[in-house]
């Protein structure tokens, strides 16, 4: 087992990365296909906007990341900085999407904070905040979601760079913090995180679950085109929506191409900067501002959850009331069926795929334990739909498993989770188990104990807040798909995810925020309870990697 | 003499029997209702619906309970958000070769969903005729007998009724309200952003601007017949209101209300003041329940009110054809259509003729309470026009208004 | 007979030859010290010994401990001991903890456990330890209880891979005389590996110098 698991593991992800590919060709390739889908009136737009919005937003969370591990991140402020991360980076996409329309739109909460005694307001402002046309509310939800994802990224990377004696010295010769930084640290962390940030841009380019939320509707980014096409009830969209997908990856491949220029250019700006010998001490506004920024984007993820919370009670809201008229259970019937049912089938999933991802990884890191550069390669392996179109492959996929009769099985659902835990679980566990002093398992093997014993009895234990780490990131991954759920699972398959995007395309919005809250909690308990047992386990051993 | 008439008469009686016992292992066997019930106890029906209305759910799950006890059928309500949806997979079915066993046993269709299903050959039927329930409807009702213009021929068993209804909030809307196209243009002029559509192809969107169009057009009896090269001709008028309203929309016409939920929650938020529905008994119902306030009323434009069914449909590859079968007629009897025009449950119009019905049943419709946003004027029913139309509409609306 | 012996072992890795072919042997009480340049091999020719060496070595030559070939035998059932440059106390046990991980199944009740591990701290003046975390010990004390560890074990050799550079010099002179005072007390053959001379002075037996090939 443990010598087939690293091939297993490249088997659970490489599969319907073949398969699906392969069955996008089958359907898509073809001339009347791409004639009916360069017809598409507005088609140029939407994939403006694809770019427009996946561009800004991961430029902008780069910047904003950088400055705030930067000011906050080298000094003792890290952890906290991470702490405070943590709700949001464990929301999902769709739940955070629909939270912020609930928060930012003329009827939301925050209006109703200042309406109407500060803004005069007796009926909600015809602004059009939420699905704007050219994509803002779109880039700023995916901004408050990606900070806190690249703060953390950029984190975990300072830990293998030795920032700390680099700032100091960068400062000592009369730099202030930022130019410090940029000089010093950044560079060296650009390859560290360069995997990373595609991954960001990848999905700002070709989500649907901010999208369907927060981006606009006429038209919409080219990734919500191809979901309508390819659930249409019309076949005769289909080639159209395959062929779609391969312009979609086209696309793609451009925005990553466009962020390699890019980043080319800013590497020769840099250079003049960097030799420029401007010290850049005035640069308390920068923090001071950037501060206020990031701290405004977590707050704001936080209020978008307590909005959802809210509007799960189904009575009117009528403007500019701060509460719903019936905050009470009768208020929660419209949807306490539904939702439990959902509720239900996620969690299983969530736990099948944790233990799945996780099992079959702690077995593939035992055996690469000592082989850097397969584990590097099977790394790089299981990372790569992360950076492709989730469309691209996942809608070949859903024909393939037609054929094979497993579409709708939650077989092929917890497949596709595990597709897409496994890079997190993956990054999670086999460097921290390489990176275990192989003197505990030599001396334990030593001192009597039996193959098995040793991995029960010391390398489990020690990777113990890893592997419960591991756990909860693989869970959240399960419970904040949706794409995957939907495609594999036939549309028969009805977790939290699908059921809230379900609702907000037909405009229910009480179901989606009941849907969204439930979907938003369910990780924050998962990392919760990790955390809370990692925190409460071997507390008084100081000598147990955290 | 006498033995060869006998031996003959014999004979064509031995003949006789021979055939009766043979034929039916030719021809399609014809059931009777006990028959069919009895081969539908046990099995499961999945029955395709959309999903989107919570009261409809409950609905459905009341009539499991009763369906179970009374008849031994499982009804399982497989939820969906687009019946669209279900439509493509019951195509891809064929298309993968399924010819039984197939994953949908009855659905709930209506429009240019039928169309599809009928002109692939996938619908079973005739059956409708087999119901007992289907005597107390008047089978040659255009609303019944015709699915947008094309003929439901016994495939389609209509299942409620529905006319387009104008909900509005009366606390900015003046007594009387504007009750045809050019009244309710002015009060949009006069009140700019407080007035939207649900975007199509939404199916209620659509209906606003088939509405709109058979009450603006100059030549109602074409669209009764497919789309042809005079779409502009026909469509002038529609297109001309569309503009004069477009500027003075919600968000000035470039974002729409995704479906008449979202809609009708803008309502009962007060970001909009009117809100359009298939089903006038909507407002009371969302009145009740807390949604709406008590100041929303209901109207159909004078003109005429777009009308039409929405209906059942088993398709030809079910697995479970006889209970879908039973599941139909329980859901057409007085018993439940009566349940489901109460407004406090659904409030969705039948299609039972009450002149068909025995007193008793009579009684179960005539103790409906109704609510007070209920349309007072009644205007003459206007029929839906060739589903053609439907789509050439969405598509030149999205032309015009949907990718800007 | 001598305890430990090596036969015509000689590592490759790589196709690049390491280490040998060498001969030699230990006798029981006495300590054979390894010492060369680094990255010759040394602590390649030690995790041979213990049957752990990375498959991507070739290997040849037989290891006899105790008359028995043991060339083939798995590191749990070889019976030998090592004490690397670091402790390698586990983290996340206590000291008693690390102490019975060594003591060899099956044994009776706890009792019996705790009685042991009690003897053993007592003789190193590290009486109520047990309970401790072995990270808030100094570093001499940890490598008192990695020796404990290993003793407990019962071990039929001892390897010992520098375990005395990573201590400051005051505690590395009495760690020095623990660990030998032990191997002789125990007749135990012993190899240790180690750049240090004062080490290689007060094992006080027969050394091999590592030399790189070229």
């Amino acid at each position: 087992m443990r010598a087939l698991s690293p091939f297993l593991l490249a088997t659970i992800s490489i599969v319907p990365l073949v398969a699906g590919l392969a069955g996008a060709v089958a359907s898509g390739w073809d001339a009347s296909a791409w004639t009916a889908l360069m017809n598409t009136p507005g088609l140029w737009r939407s994939v403006a906007l694809s770019l427009w919005t996946g561009g800004a937003a991961t430029a902008i969370s780069l910047g904003l990341a950088h400055i705030a591990v930067a000011l906050a991140g080298t000094s003792g402020w890290g952890g906290r900085l991470r702490g405070v991360c943590l709700p949001v980076l464990a929301s999902p996409h769709l739940a955070l999407g629909i939270g912020l329309v609930l928060l930012a739109s003329p009827s939301g909460l925050l209006m109703r904070f200042v309406s109407p005694w500060a803004t005069g307001f007796e009926r909600p402002p015809d602004w059009t905040i939420v699905q704007d046309p050219h994509g803002l509310a779109l880039i700023g939800g995916l901004v408050i979601k990606e900070v806190p994802f690249l703060i953390v990224l950029l984190m975990g990377a300072l830990s293998q760079v030795n920032a700390g004696p680099l700032m100091q010295q960068a400062q000592s010769l009369g730099y202030g913090r930022l130019k410090a930084w940029l000089i010093a640290v950044a560079p060296l962390l650009q390859r560290q995180v360069r995997f990373g940030v595609a991954a960001v841009l990848v999905f700002g380019v070709t989500n649907v679950e901010m999208a369907l939320p927060l981006g606009p509707t006429s038209p919409p980014p080219l990734a919500i085109r191809l979901l309508e096409w390819f659930t249409a009830a019309d076949l005769a969209h289909r080639p159209q929506a395959f062929a779609g997908a391969w312009l979609l990856l086209t696309v793609t491949m451009a925005g990553l191409g466009g962020a390699y220029g890019a980043a080319y250019i800013l590497g020769g700006m840099w250079r003049r900067s960097a030799f420029s010998g401007a010290r850049w001490l005035r640069d308390d506004w920068v923090s001071r501002v950037t501060g206020t920024l990031i701290l405004t984007t977590l707050l704001g993820g936080l209020l978008a959850i307590f909005a959802l919370l809210l509007r799960t009670s189904g009575g009117a809201w009528r403007f500019p009331h701060l509460l719903p008229s019936r905050m009470s259970l009768e208020a929660w019937r419209n949807v306490a069926p539904d939702l439990g049912a959902s509720v239900a089938t996620t969690l299983l999933l969530g736990l099948a795929t944790a233990g799945i991802s996780v099992v079959i990884t702690l077995f593939a890191a035992e055996a690469l334990h000592h082989l850097k550069r397969a584990r590097r390669r099977l790394g790089a392996l299981l990372f790569i739909p992360l950076l492709l179109p989730q469309m691209a492959f996942l809608f070949g996929w859903q024909v393939v498993l037609v054929s094979l009769r497993l579409d709708g099985t939650l077989v092929a659902v917890c497949w596709s989770h595990t597709l897409f835990a496994l890079p997190y679980v993956w990054a999670t566990l086999a460097e921290q188990r390489a990176a275990l002093h192989p003197g505990y398992q030599i001396t334990a093997k030593l001192l009597g104990a039996s193959d098995l014993r040793v991995w029960w009895t010391v390398t489990a234990p020690l990777l113990l807040r890893s592997i419960l780490l591991a756990l909860a990131l693989a869970f959240s991954v399960s419970v904040a798909v949706y794409l995957p759920t939907l495609f594999a699972g036939g549309g028969r398959v009805a977790t939290l995810a699908t059921e809230a995007a379900a609702s907000m395309s037909a405009g229910n919005i009480q179901s989606a925020a009941a849907n969204g809250a439930a979907q938003a909690l369910l990780p924050l308990l998962a990392f919760a309870g990790s955390l809370g047992a990692a925190h409460l386990l071997f507390r008084n051993r100081r000598g147990v990697p955290r | 003499m006498k033995t060869a008439a006998s031996f003959l008469g014999r004979g064509t009686l031995a003949v006789a029997l021979l055939v009766a016992a043979i034929a039916p292992l030719g021809a399609q066997p014809r059931q009777t209702w006990p028959a069919i019930e009895a081969a539908a106890r046990g099995q499961s029906v999945y029955f395709n619906a959309w999903a989107g209305d919570p009261a409809i759910n409950r609905y459905l799950g009341w009539a499991a309970q009763a369906i179970e006890a009374r008849y031994g059928v499982r009804l399982i309500h497989v939820k969906v958000a687009d019946i669209a949806t279900v439509v493509s997979r019951i195509l891809a079915e064929q298309a993968a070769g399924r010819r039984e066993g197939g994953s949908v046993d009855l659905l709930w269709i209506n429009g240019e969903n039928y169309a599809s299903l009928m002109k692939a050959g996938l619908l079973q039927g005739p059956w409708t005729a087999t119901l007992p329930s289907a005597a107390a409807i008047d089978a040659e009702e255009p609303s019944i007998a015709t699915d947008f213009t094309l003929p439901t021929a016994g495939y389609e068993l209509a299942w409620g009724g529905a006319r387009f209804t104008l909900f509005y909030e009366t606390q900015a809307v003046p007594s009387p309200p504007p009750q045809d196209p050019a009244a309710l243009l002015q009060w949009i002029a006069a009140h700019p952003g407080r007035f939207t559509y649900p975007q199509p192809p939404d199916f209620l969107g659509s209906s606003f601007l088939k509405q709109l169009l058979l009450l603006l057009t100059p030549d109602r009896e074409r669209l009764q017949r497919p789309v042809a090269a005079d779409f502009d001709r026909v469509t002038k008028p529609l297109w001309a209101w569309l503009e004069a309203a477009r500027p003075r929309l919600w968000r000035g016409g470039r974002v729409y209300p995704r479906s008449g939920q979202e809609q009708r929650r803008l309502l009962g938020d007060g970001e909009v003041d009117w809100s359009l529905a298939f089903n006038p008994s909507e407002a009371n119902r969302a009145i009740l329940d807390g949604e709406l306030p008590d100041s929303i009323r209901a109207l159909h434009f004078r003109g005429g009110a777009l009308a039409n069914s929405h209906f059942l449909a088993i398709p030809v590859n079910a697995r479970a054809r006889e209970g879908a079968m039973v599941v139909a007629n329980f859901l057409l009897s007085p018993e439940a259509q009566a349940r489901k025009a109460d407004e406090a449950i659904w409030g969705d119009p039948t299609v039972l003729a009450m002149d068909r019905l025995a007193p008793v049943d009579r009684q179960r419709f005539a103790a409906l309470k109704r609510g007070p946003a209920w349309p007072r004027e009644y205007g003459p029913r206007l029929s839906e026009p060739h589903p053609s139309w439907t789509t050439a509409l969405e598509r030149a609306w999205i032309g015009r208004y949907g990718a800007q | 007979m001598s305890a430990l012996e090596l036969r015509d072992v000689s590592l490759a890795v790589a196709g690049r030859p390491l280490v040998g072919p060498l001969s030699c042997a230990v006798e029981p009480g006495t300590i054979l010290t390894i010492s060369g340049p680094s990255g010759v091999g040394k602590s390649s020719l030690l995790a041979f010994l213990c049957g752990v060496l990375p498959r991507s070595f070739t290997r040849q030559g037989r290891v006899f401990l105790d008359g028995s070939d043991v060339s083939a035998w798995t590191p749990q059932a070889r019976r030998m001991g090592i004490l690397f440059q670091d402790d390698l106390l586990f983290p996340h046990l206590s000291v008693g903890g690390n102490l019975a991980f060594g003591l060899r199944a099956p044994l009776a009740p706890r009792r019996e456990r705790t009685r042991l591990i009690e003897e053993a701290l007592a003789s190193m003046d590290l009486t109520g330890f047990r309970e401790r975390d072995p990270a808030t010990l100094s570093g001499g004390q940890r490598a008192r209880v990695s020796l404990l560890r290993v003793l407990l074990s019962q071990p039929r050799a001892l390897l010992l891979d520098e375990p005395f550079s990573h201590l400051d010099p005051d505690a590395r002179q009495g760690a020095r005389e623990v660990v030998f005072a032990e191997v002789r007390r125990r007749q135990l053959p012993a190899i240790l590996v180690t750049h240090d001379r004062a080490d290689a002075e007060a094992a006080g037996g027969p050394s091999l110098e590592l030399e790189p090939r070229e």
